[in-house]
């Protein structure tokens, strides 16, 4: 999974922050499956890390996590100059989230559970779209 | 003697102050001078027959053989004669050859010239018992129901000061009286203007009756079913009020109770479906066929149960008014036509009739309201034969726009009409094979259409198809 930039150069890398090991395990499978490199993390603390040495080119991230919460890393990653054009897709179960991804200014949302399809068609055409 | 103007002057007086019961003036000899209408009703003479005769001549008036008696009961006489004040007394009285018992007082007066003359009055003392009686009885009555209740009450007068409070109202606001104090200083500031709204339209209407919601000082919220009785009595209106705010608390931690249990319950859910998806990526046609086939059954109901636990989440937001409605101005006839498209993309097998323009706006959410389309539609859908079309009309009526879905299925009978909006209600008659529902399609439409005062209906005749009809107030706003 570390491997980022060896075989698969071409390849696009997300970032996915959710606490539920076995949600983010699938999501990552079905990235690879559709030939992304994702990489998972737990919580906020371990993506802020990440994303300080290697800039991805979308993230997904759940709202309720311990600590910092998936719609406030949304809001400081869109208000960074930065990240600002960062894809940021936010999951969850919240029923209020068509509106904390407004308000984050999200690109954004899939409530939970989701298709897979929806999720790999959302990457896609934000992707697809920063190429052009 | 005393000039005719200063008796009657002051005969009016008295008989205002009499004014129910009979009275009459005599004087000093016994003539009646002045008599009121009590007195013309109680001897059944017109007032100018009175006017001049002697109190015996019209008392005596009993029949010969009870005169002895009659005399001697009559109670003026005498009285007059010894001068005395007379306060309530009683006698028997012949009246049409019947005796009645009067009850009767008799004031001397005098005026300055040293003229004297008698106030009588009395009054028939059956009916004078009967009246005391059914006062008390209704005043026991009054009481038992003002004071004996589970409600505050609460009687003010014009200007919303209180003259009668129940103890029931003294517990609610926590005091020992409030009798003389302004209704609207006593509820907290908050939420004071819904209640002088209330209190304003109870005016107009006579009756209102609203929940209110007061938040205290520190933050503390309160809730009173509240009814307004603005003509109770002239001048007087009634509060009658139920403080329902350990009700809708208990509720509320129901709700959030259950909103948290559906959030918890998805969690997972999304990690099976995703999954299963990817299970059935993975596995090859080629491989054992009953694989994908089974993973498809776990894909769906998985689908089923997000369903089911959507719908309560809404039913819970909905009935709660936390449901979050992004309204805006949109074309009707565009909004249908689009739904329908939808519809028409995940079910390429049915066949859609739209009709009809209404050429008009209206204000709404437009997921929600889109959501009570298609679940009318797709309803429409389960009870028909697979060929026949679902028949889509829209239409203006007064100042709302009609949508009516019509189907040619079995129809529903008509005891399963009533509860059709009740939540997790299934019709006997639904077409096999088709996807179940959550149950809770109808009831949310219901619900939906409430929210825009809107109204939804179903009309139906078994084995003819059914009409499902909704009416949303159309807007004369543009849309942006």
């Amino acid at each position: 999974m570390e491997a980022v930039f060896s075989a698969h150069t071409m390849s696009q890398l997300i970032y996915i922050v959710d606490d539920d090991a076995s949600l983010l395990e699938v999501l990552q499978l079905a990235l690879e499956e559709h030939d992304y490199i994702p990489i998972g993390f737990a919580g906020a603390k371990a993506f802020w890390k990440k994303i300080s040495k290697h800039k991805p080119d979308a993230v997904v991230l759940d709202i309720g996590l311990d600590g910092e919460q998936g719609d406030q890393i949304a809001k400081k990653l869109k208000s960074s100059s930065e990240y600002k054009d960062l894809p940021v897709i936010l999951i969850s179960a919240d029923q209020s989230l068509s509106q904390k991804a407004k308000a984050s200014k999200a690109d954004s949302y899939l409530a939970k559970p989701f298709s897979l399809d929806s999720l790999v068609y959302v990457i896609d055409s934000f992707i697809s779209s920063r190429k052009e | 003697m005393i000039a005719r103007m200063e008796w009657a002057d002051r005969f009016a007086k008295l008989s205002l102050l009499h004014a129910s019961a009979s009275v009459f003036f005599l004087d000093e000899h016994g003539v009646i001078q002045f008599a009121n209408e009590g007195a013309q009703d109680f001897f059944h003479l017109p007032v100018e027959k009175l006017i001049g005769t002697s109190i015996h001549a019209v008392v005596h008036k009993a029949p010969r053989k009870d005169r002895t008696h009659a005399q001697g009961a009559c109670p003026f006489t005498q009285l007059i004669q010894s001068n005395v004040q007379v306060m309530r007394h009683f006698d028997i009285f012949w009246r049409d050859h019947v005796p009645c018992w009067i009850e009767y007082s008799i004031n001397p007066i005098q005026d300055e010239n040293g003229t004297k003359a008698y106030v009588v009055s009395f009054l028939d003392a059956a009916i004078a018992l009967r009246e005391k009686n059914s006062f008390i009885e209704n005043e026991a009555r009054y009481k038992l129901i003002f004071e004996v209740s589970h409600d505050s009450k609460l009687i003010l007068n014009k200007d919303g000061i209180i003259e009668e409070a129940n103890p029931v109202a003294l517990a609610f606001f926590k005091k020992n009286s409030i009798i003389g104090e302004n209704v609207f200083t006593l509820f907290p500031k908050e939420g004071k203007t819904a209640f002088h709204k209330l209190f304003q339209s109870a005016k107009r209407s006579s009756v209102k009756l609203a929940p209110l919601n007061f938040s205290h000082a520190n933050g503390d919220e309160l809730f009173v079913e509240m009814s307004i009785f603005s003509k109770f009595l002239p001048g007087k209106s009634l509060i009658i009020f139920r403080d329902t705010t350990a009700r809708i608390l208990e509720q509320r931690e129901r709700d959030r109770f259950l909103a948290l249990v559906g959030h918890e319950l998805k969690t997972p859910l999304a990690v099976i479906k995703a999954f299963t998806q990817l299970l059935i990526k993975i596995i090859a046609p080629t491989e054992d066929a009953r694989i994908s086939r089974y993973l498809q059954h776990i894909n769906e109901k998985t689908d089923l149960l997000t369903g089911l636990i959507n719908g309560m989440l809404d039913a819970i937001y909905l009935g709660s008014g936390k449901l979050p409605f992004h309204d805006e101005v949109i074309s009707f006839d565009q909004l249908v036509t689009e739904t329908v498209f939808e519809l028409q993309k995940t079910l390429p097998h049915e066949v859609f009739e739209v009709s009809g323009e209404t050429k008009s706006n209206v204000k709404v959410d437009k997921h929600r309201f889109g959501q009570v389309i298609s679940n009318l539609i797709t309803n429409a859908i389960k009870y028909s034969p697979v060929s026949e079309p679902v028949e889509i009309a829209r239409e203006v009526e007064g100042t709302f726009v009609r949508l009516s879905i019509r189907d040619h299925g079995i129809g529903i009978p008509k005891r399963e009409q009533a509860k059709l909006f009740n939540p997790f209600f299934r019709g006997r008659h639904a077409r096999e094979g088709t996807a179940k529902g959550s149950g809770l399609g109808l009831y949310l439409a219901r619900q939906v259409m409430r929210h825009y005062r809107g109204t939804i209906q179903v009309e139906s005749a078994y084995k003819k198809g059914s009409t499902f009809t909704v009416e949303l107030p159309l807007t004369q706003e543009e849309s942006v």
